[in-house]
């Protein structure tokens, strides 16, 4: 559950106007025409955190049938991308290498 | 360490005095080529010495000192590698005698001012060096003293080439290589800047992630450019997954976010499926949880050891491990939450004081009543979950928990002593608190609700959820089911009709609507009275379900044929032949089942009344004449293909059970036609045995089976047929063992994919077993010794006496439990009339329902209830009263409401309505 609220950007605390902003604010740049895996992960994301509920039972219940594929999601759940680095940061790297 | 390097010093003088200057400069030649440069210093020296000013000499000195100075840089000793060099200095002979080599190695070594005025000094007298400004290139990209370049000739690459590098240098720094590439787009292949040409586009495919045509540019980047060994590194990136994980590990600085996070996870997860590893794992998951959440890590560390919980328990580990591992990460409040948790879910030895107490810390959870009166509702409703779902042993816990029905049930809402009503009362409760909460109505609705008052809890709940979602139809549907239990087939009309109001285009109303319906019409069509039924058939056929029309349809032909006296041929002709071929024989399938339930179950009475009612010319034996139909129609019909016979012959719908007492059809096909079976392919045939078998075709369809086996080729079919054939064989053939031994070795011999379908296949086999042998198919075990069944029974027995200390303590622990109404039907029921007997024999089934809940005995296993069965002897009075009850369902078709803990308990089967 808690990778739901990674993928979309937001605190684990986040509250449902919160959410729902996020996502409108998420499919408007991600749109499934232009990026359609993107939206699918988003899509998937929100509906799976948008009702109360589910994320009350988030916070006190997470008993799952398959917990290490949930922690696997976890960790791939924040995005890894690719910083922009400079010539002098890359020969400072392999000077201390 | 000095002193033995003193005496190595010495001995080589003494060793060296000796030798002739040739021979000296030869083993000084043959010590630098063997990469001993300090040996050869002294060697050089001392030959330097001996034979005064010497070229060669000296070049030789240079040499050793270079390689001495690379050697003691390499070991980290700069300062005592920038004093060799100075000495190098000095031997150094003039840069235009460099070789090729030499002046590389002169470049490498000395510092820039140095090397570009050497190598001035060597372009006054050769031409320019493509390697040799290579590497000065590489050193003015890391040092930018450009004003150096004057040194040499404004023609030399070197400098011709360095304004489109200088321009290039800012954006490169600010990490905008495509700004960077265009201002390199001068720079040719042959440049000595040619290599940060080509480093500048593999960084732009690297942000690009086009990492194949990153790979082929660094390919081509030579060793001395300075960034070579992180070109050689991020190279990598494009071979494979694990590969690309081991780049971001080793150059994490190219990455934001969790860069290790995966790896770190997999670490983490196989350490909690070893169990014993988890309490070192502190740091790890600290550091993965700010991996991913560096502003709030404790929910991160939270989430993660909850399910580093739920995979301890799965693989059965002892929680010791993960429990400190959490009090080391979380506060306390997040750490006494995810114990409860873990309490609440492994049901323990008392769910109900788990549940309570995990309840009752809610409120320093969610200071908001509102989603604290959620919470409440999610734990109830996963306390029911679970316990539905429980094996034996742990129903058993929640009977012995007293504790926590006496200190939590309040909060539970518990009420009652009784198991079926209490998890009844759990998920109103639930339902209360939070009345959105559709898997808490959901649970409402699935639950077992045998006797009476559980089935007015349950009518009372999806009432109040008719009134809590106004547009909502499943309430009414399943509201209606519950009016079908208590007979109540004008209410169940008008709560559908309500449905229908709610939702009129939804299938699932309309196909309910009608079956209701249906079952009005059955019902007086079997009172004798027409001029009911009749408008409730017209009323069910003008609702226009796809899905019951041809149900209508027989039972409008039942009704012209029962209650109208309308010739059965003619009604063939008319209603039946008219349609296509597979209709036919669903429709004369259908009135051979029904018709067949009718002369079961009809007593002598109404079946003379029946026959008076079809006032008929019609056959003396309506089912046999529809048979020899059937068996026409069948035959015309050969063409029929697999899919349409595996419809045809599939059991009908248990949602069908009030208007078929008779559901499978397949015996009919059978008989008519004993090779049908053949004419389903073998991957659709295997699953659909069990679905269809009974005692009556076991061999036809044992015999399809052996058919199959001989021109079977595939290894997987071949396995689960031979399965199929054992298990066949041993239901025909009670108490072969060695058949048993077989089963074994076929479960074993399977693998993969296929046990799975075994098991599955066995699983499905075994509500066609009995006893011990269902038990095995139940378990796909078929070398479960008699000692550890015994061994089970034994466990069960203790438990179920632990509070008497006698084993048949739920007997004796209700003592008090008296049925009332026995004694009343013991004494008047032979007066009574047969209504009024029933309906006492009704409340004496509900008053034997209520005992076997407050008994604990719901959900026990079969066999143990044979067992506790016959632990009870004749001189028991409670099997008195039981054998007298018993007696009582004997001319009465009551017996096949009761439970089946009360069968088992009353008749010795589950399968038994009678004694």
């Amino acid at each position: 559950m808690l990778e739901h609220f990674f993928v979309l950007g937001l605190r684990p605390d986040a509250g449902a106007s919160e959410i729902r902003n996020r996502y409108l604010e998420l499919v408007k740049k991600y749109s499934p025409e232009q990026s359609p895996r993107e939206f699918r992960r988003i899509n998937a994301a929100y509906e799976a955190i948008k009702e109360k509920r589910e994320r009350i039972a988030h916070q006190i219940l997470s008993l799952d049938k398959r917990p290490e594929e949930s922690l696997r999601q976890l960790a791939r759940a924040r995005p890894v991308q690719r910083r922009r680095v400079g010539l002098k940061t890359l020969l400072q790297a392999q000077k201390e290498e | 360490m000095a002193k033995k390097k003193k005496n190595k010093k010495s001995s080589i003088k003494k060793t060296v005095k000796n030798l002739s200057l040739e021979q000296m400069i030869a083993r000084g030649k043959g010590e630098l080529e063997a990469g001993r440069y300090r040996d050869a210093l002294d060697l050089l020296k001392m030959a330097d010495k001996q034979a005064g000013p010497s070229e060669a000499v000296h070049a030789l000195l240079y040499q050793a000192y270079l390689r001495r100075e690379a050697q003691l840089r390499e070991k980290g000793l700069i300062e005592e590698a920038d004093i060799v060099r100075q000495q190098a200095a000095e031997y150094m002979p003039p840069p235009e005698q460099f070789s090729p080599e030499g002046l590389l190695e002169y470049l490498k070594t000395f510092p820039l001012e140095e090397a570009m005025a050497g190598y001035g000094r060597y372009l006054a007298h050769n031409g320019s060096d493509g390697a040799a400004e290579a590497v000065l290139a590489g050193q003015l990209l890391c040092c930018r003293q450009w004003a150096l370049l004057d040194q040499v000739d404004e023609e030399t690459p070197l400098r011709r080439d360095a304004p489109a590098v200088i321009a290039a240098m800012a954006p490169m720094d600010q990490g905008q290589w495509e700004a960077a590439q265009k201002a390199l787009a001068p720079i040719d292949r042959e440049s000595p800047y040619a290599a940060v040409r080509l480093f500048c586009g593999a960084m732009v495919a690297f942000y690009r992630e086009n990492d194949r045509r990153m790979a082929r540019a660094l390919d081509l980047i030579p060793p001395d450019f300075p960034l070579y060994d992180l070109a050689q590194t991020l190279k990598s990136l494009n071979r494979g997954k694990e590969a690309a994980q081991a780049v971001r590990t080793e150059l994490p600085f190219l990455w934001e976010g969790p860069v290790t996070a995966e790896a770190d996870m997999e670490r983490l997860i196989r350490k909690a499926e070893q169990g014993n590893k988890l309490a070192g794992a502190k740091r790890l998951l600290w550091n993965l949880a700010q991996s991913l959440d560096p502003e709030a890590p404790q929910q991160v560390c939270f989430y993660i050891l909850s399910k580093l919980g739920d995979i301890c328990q799965q693989q059965g580990h002892p929680p010791g491990q993960w429990r400190q591992l959490t009090r080391s990460l979380l506060d306390e409040k997040s750490t006494r939450l995810l114990f409860r948790k873990n309490e609440l879910f492994t049901l323990s030895h008392k769910p109900f004081s788990g549940a309570g107490r995990f309840i009752e810390i809610l409120e320093q959870w969610f200071p908001d009543p509102d989603d604290r009166d959620i919470a409440h509702a999610q734990v109830l409703v996963q306390l029911v979950s679970s316990l539905r779902h429980a094996d034996p042993l742990t129903l058993y816990a929640a009977n012995t928990d007293r504790s926590g029905l006496e200190n939590y049930g309040e909060l539970l809402g518990i009420e009652s002593q009784s198991r079926e009503l209490q998890l009844l009362e759990i998920i109103t409760k639930a339902l209360e608190l939070d009345p959105d909460n559709r898997r808490a109505y959901e649970l409402l609705t699935s639950l077992p609700r045998y006797s009476r008052p559980a089935k007015k809890r349950v009518e009372s709940a999806l009432d109040r959820m008719r009134q809590h979602f106004p547009r909502d139809p499943l309430p009414c549907l399943d509201l209606a089911r519950i009016c079908y239990e208590k007979n109540a087939f004008r209410q169940a009309e008008k709560v559908l009709k309500e449905a229908m109001e709610r939702a009129p285009h939804d299938n699932r109303v309309i196909d309910q609507h009608a079956l209701s319906l249906l079952i009005a019409a059955e019902k007086n069509i079997r009172r004798h009275k027409p001029h009911l039924s009749g408008p409730d058939l017209e009323k069910a056929e003008s609702l226009g379900s796809h899905r019951m029309a041809l149900f209508v349809a027989q039972k409008q032909i039942l009704f012209a044929y029962i209650s109208l006296g309308r010739d059965l041929e003619t009604l063939m002709r008319e209603q039946v032949d008219p349609r296509p071929g597979v209709e036919q024989l669903r429709l004369l399938s259908l009135m051979i089942l029904d018709l067949q339930s009718w002369d079961l179950e009809e007593s002598e009475k109404g079946a003379q009344q029946m026959k008076l009612d079809s006032k008929a010319k019609n056959p003396p034996d309506p089912v046999h004449f529809l048979k020899k139909r059937f068996a026409r129609t069948l035959k015309d019909a050969n063409g029929l293909g697999a899919q349409e016979l595996l419809q045809l012959m599939a059991p009908l719908d248990d949602t069908l059970a009030p208007i078929y007492s008779h559901r499978n059809p397949a015996p009919l096909f059978i008989r008519a036609d004993p090779g049908i079976l053949s004419r389903i392919d073998t991957e659709s045939a295997i699953p659909f045995y069990p679905r269809i078998l009974t005692p009556s075709i076991r061999q036809p369809i044992l015999k399809d089976v052996q058919g199959r086996r001989k021109s079977v080729r595939s290894e997987k079919f071949n396995q689960l047929l031979a399965f199929l054939e054992m298990v066949l064989k041993y239901l025909s053939d009670k108490g072969n063992a060695g058949l048993l031994e077989q089963l074994q070795g076929l479960s074993e011999e399977a693998q993969g994919p296929t046990r799975e379908e075994m098991r599955r296949l066995s699983r499905n086999l075994a509500e066609h077993a009995q006893g011990e042998f269902a038990e095995r198919l139940e378990a796909f075990d078929f070398q479960i010794p008699d000692l550890s069944r015994q061994e089970m029974i034994d466990v069960i027995l203790d438990r179920i006496a632990s509070e008497e200390g006698d084993a048949e303590a739920p007997f004796d622990e209700n003592e008090d439990f008296s049925f009332d109404i026995l004694d009343i039907l013991l004494e008047h029921g032979d007066r009574m009339t047969k209504e009024t007997f029933e309906d006492h024999l009704s409340d004496l089934m509900d008053e034997f329902e209520r005992f076997i809940d407050s008994a604990g005995l719901r959900g026990v296993p079969g066999f143990l209830l044979t067992q506790l069965r016959k632990n009870m002897g004749p001189d028991d009075p409670f099997y008195e009263e039981i054998q007298e009850i018993a007696k009582l369902f004997q001319n009465t078709r009551l017996g096949t409401r009761l439970s089946r803990e009360a069968r088992i308990l009353l008749f010795g089967s589950k399968k038994k309505t009678r004694l």
